[in-house]
């Protein structure tokens, strides 16, 4: 077997090498060049972009996305109505998290997520709700779309600052 | 591949940082350097040169694109090689799927050869084509790494990411069944 094996490895070595021989290496460095120069001119070169920012921009969509789930869910296991134009938002920044909570035009709160430490400052927000079907009916309670926006960019400074300023954009 | 030894691995990190920072004659050095190392492991996962020249156009375009995800330059060659096997890979699981033989393959001609050696595909070239063809992607794997520059197994192993008992197995296999394909020419 062991024979064998050799005469195999041999065969597939002389293969390679009266292959390689029949090669134009000139040939193929211009082949390669000239590919490269399309690609160059087709395709953007990647940026170089930290792999940090990456990862937060990822975990900022990541947590934007359950956030968004869990207020939804929250409202509606809830009795509350949200009328259609009226409500606010409101995202209060804490240190590590980001609460956020959807008041009704009479500053009551309809929806609230948050984890439970001290408030360190808040963010005003726009909401507006987007129903899909046409206006709600008696039973407001199923889903739609939500756009919430702040004024302007903010950035605070809760030790993990990018992730909270990504996911002010994000939302 | 001697242009590598005699250039030295500083040299190489040099041309990377170069071509990371745009740098195009810094990339082109590094082909010059690379291009027929690429070829050879390729050839071995592939069985003929025209296809195995095809991918390592490819994998440079590949390589020069995404250089700069690169993290290490002195690790230039083995990302580099890791892109030809896994373009070589794809190349013929496509080969296979697209006709289950090597025929398609063969309709362009042979490029890179001259005209004569062109018209002089030999039979046992062929067959072995055909026959790498008939391994699984991991065997093909396996036993070009193990004969590219007599790779270890551990090598071998470390490359297709998987323990040394695993890449003995499928070079194993590999030769098994390339010696009941092959049998007329051993």
């Amino acid at each position: 077997m062991k024979g064998g094996q050799d005469r195999i490895d041999r065969l597939l070595d002389k293969n390679a090498t009266e292959q390689l021989a029949k090669v134009d290496w000139d040939r193929l460095t211009d082949d390669i060049s000239a590919r490269l120069d399309h690609a160059r001119r087709t395709e953007p070169m990647p940026s170089r972009r930290p792999v940090v920012v990456k990862i937060a921009a990822r975990a900022a969509a990541a947590a934007a996305v359950i956030f968004v789930i869990i207020a939804f869910r929250i409202r509606e296991s809830s009795d509350m109505r949200v009328h259609r134009g009226s409500p606010a938002a409101e995202v209060v920044d804490k240190k590590g998290a980001v609460s956020f909570q959807i008041k009704d035009a009479s500053g009551r709160v309809l929806a609230m997520v948050q984890d439970g430490r001290t408030d360190k400052g808040a963010v005003k927000c726009d909401v507006e709700i987007i129903d899909r079907n046409g206006d709600l009916g008696a039973d407001s309670s199923r889903a739609a779309w939500i756009i919430i926006s702040a004024p302007k960019r903010t950035f605070v400074d809760n030790g993990y600052n990018r992730e909270e300023a990504d996911l002010m954009c994000l939302l | 591949m001697s242009g590598h030894h005699k250039n030295g691995t500083s040299d190489v990190e040099r041309l990377v940082d170069a071509s990371r920072a745009g740098d195009r004659c810094a990339f082109d050095d590094l082909v010059r350097l690379y291009q027929r190392r690429a070829t050879h492991l390729a050839v071995r996962l592939l069985g003929n040169v025209d296809d195995a020249t095809e991918v390592v156009q490819q994998a440079f375009v590949t390589a020069y694109l995404k250089i700069g995800k690169l993290r290490e330059a002195k690790r230039f060659e083995s990302w580099l090689l890791k892109i030809v096997t896994n373009l070589a890979i794809d190349h013929r699981e496509t080969a296979r799927h697209r006709s289950g033989t090597i025929e398609a393959a063969d309709c362009e001609g042979k490029r890179y050869g001259s005209p004569v050696e062109n018209q002089i595909k030999t039979e046992l070239e062929d067959a072995i084509q055909r026959a790498i063809l008939k391994l699984s992607a991991k065997e093909a794997k396996a036993i070009s790494l193990f004969g590219f520059e007599d790779l270890s197994h551990k090598e071998v192993g470390k490359i297709m990411g998987c323990s040394v008992g695993t890449a003995r197995w499928y070079v194993f296999r590999a030769r098994r069944k390339l010696s009941v394909l092959l049998k007329d020419y051993l």
